[in-house]
């Protein structure tokens, strides 16, 4: 039952005909996960909180910015530099006393998305690359959880709700139907890279916040098995309908998490400078040349112990904090994961965040293209 | 020997295609192409697009198909590139 406060707080929503205070519980019921507090999750994130969501989650590595003010207008010029979550969640905490607000600052990975989605009823994906966009996709298909789904790029938006719908279907649709596989690195610009208006955000981020709304209070129809195309510039926007589509991979795998432990790869965002590698033919003839080199696993303590190259040193990329005293640091060294995208995120952590001065030398495709 | 049926085609394109196509323009397309093969007439007109144009979606006014739709007796396509931006 809603409290005295709650009836007049939401009153302007409660009072809307097929809304009332059944939808304001389930409103107050709901536990939501916004990933990534930046121009779209500011938008959503403050009209879900205003509207009543019970539990509100936000989630994002980042902090604030000065090229972020113009779009993540829940910032201000005195926070640039401080965690965007955490100041999140005291804005929002004081917006709406009545919600209870969770704050992580860190990006949600493959090792904490296992943790954190299944704890909530509705994902929104308000992240902002490629890698993350399919790591939320995949588990969230995995678990059979609604996300709300919106991206941005210049004057155009884009807002869709995958897997709801038809939840006796093997795969609910998901975001694999309309783009099967990530892009390439560096293939499609994000916003830093491309610019976006900042209204454009704004707007795509609150139709975000209505998707969400509309799907967990019942009320109206959701943009299920649709995309809505937004340009900004025409003032336009197009509802499309998205039918399944053969080409997605996660209907061609009988076990999902299987496929999120094939391509976990996948899921880490490559940044910063690549780091130097040597292809699998040259660290074959370093191995065979007597030369001193250690060599570091780069994979999750479980996928080390499965298997790994002879005297690799295991210093898991998700945590290396625990293994780096062990790194001799004079050696000539060589990492390596599954691809080769954590082993590099690994090296550019060693030499930055550790300060380690060796000769770092990256396998190149990982031990998939060594053993092929 | 018989000449290939084509149609005209309007075609639309989003995001950051638009720093490589032409907004929008229309192209004659033989009649009975489907969407990957428009895509694959594309990516050879416009090389600089084509890691773009690989990932993209051919839609109509009401629907996004998928690529071994044939796009006969469509007049107007949108070509959707993915974006990540948030």
């Amino acid at each position: 039952m809603l409290s005295k406060e709650e009836l007049i707080r939401y009153q302007k929503q409660i009072s809307l005909p097929g809304f009332g205070t059944a939808a304001q519980l389930k409103l107050r019921q709901a536990k939501v996960l916004v990933v990534g507090a930046g121009g779209l999750g500011c938008p959503a994130l403050q009209y879900l909180a205003a509207a009543g969501i019970g539990i509100l989650g936000i989630l994002d590595g980042d902090t604030v910015a000065e090229s972020n003010l113009s779009r993540q207008v829940l910032y201000d010029s005195s926070e640039i530099g401080r965690s965007k979550p955490a100041l999140l969640q005291n804005k929002l905490q004081q917006q709406n006393p009545h919600a209870c607000i969770h704050s992580f600052a860190f990006a949600l990975n493959y090792e904490n998305a296992g943790i954190l989605l299944p704890q909530y009823d509705l994902v929104l994906d308000c992240s902002d690359n490629f890698p993350t966009r399919y790591l939320i996709n995949d588990y969230c298909a995995w678990l059979r959880k609604p996300v709300v789904f919106a991206s941005v790029s210049a004057f155009e938006g884009q807002v869709a709700v995958f897997n709801c719908g038809n939840m006796q279907e093997e795969i609910p649709l998901n975001y694999r139907d309309l783009h099967p596989w990530p892009p390439e690195e560096n293939c499609i610009r994000n916003c830093a890279e491309n610019g976006v208006l900042g209204v454009v955000a704004g707007i795509t981020g609150l139709m975000q916040a209505n998707e969400a709304i509309k799907l967990l209070s019942g009320t109206g129809t959701v943009l299920k098995e649709q995309v809505l195309y937004y340009d900004a510039l025409s003032g336009t926007s197009r509802v499309l309908r998205l039918p399944h589509n053969p080409h997605n991979p996660l209907r061609q795998w009988p076990d999902l998490q299987a496929f999120l432990e094939q391509h976990r790869d996948d899921y880490v965002m490559a940044c910063g400078p690549l780091t130097e590698e040597i292809t699998p033919q040259a660290f074959t003839a370093l191995c065979a040349s007597g030369e001193a080199i250690q060599l570091i696993d780069a994979r999750e303590p479980e996928e080390y112990e499965a298997f790994t190259l002879p005297h690799a040193l295991s210093v898991p990329f998700s945590s290396p904090g625990v293994a780096v005293g062990k790194i001799d640091p004079h050696k000539k060294t060589v990492a390596f994961c599954n691809s080769g995208t954590r082993s590099a995120q690994l090296i550019q952590a060693l030499q930055q965040k550790y300060d380690f001065k060796n000769i770092f030398l990256n396998l190149q495709g990982g031990l998939n293209h060594y053993f092929n | 020997m018989t000449d290939m049926k084509t149609q005209l085609l309007h075609i639309a394109v989003f995001a950051q295609l638009k720093d490589c196509l032409p907004e929008r323009f229309s192209k004659e397309i033989p009649e009975n192409i489907s969407c990957a093969g428009l895509l694959e007439m594309l990516m050879a007109e416009y090389p600089d697009a084509a890691p773009v144009l690989k990932l993209s979606r051919i839609a109509s006014e009401q629907e996004i198909f998928n690529n071994g739709h044939l796009l006969s007796g469509v007049d107007k396509v949108f070509v959707l590139p993915p974006s990540s931006g948030g």
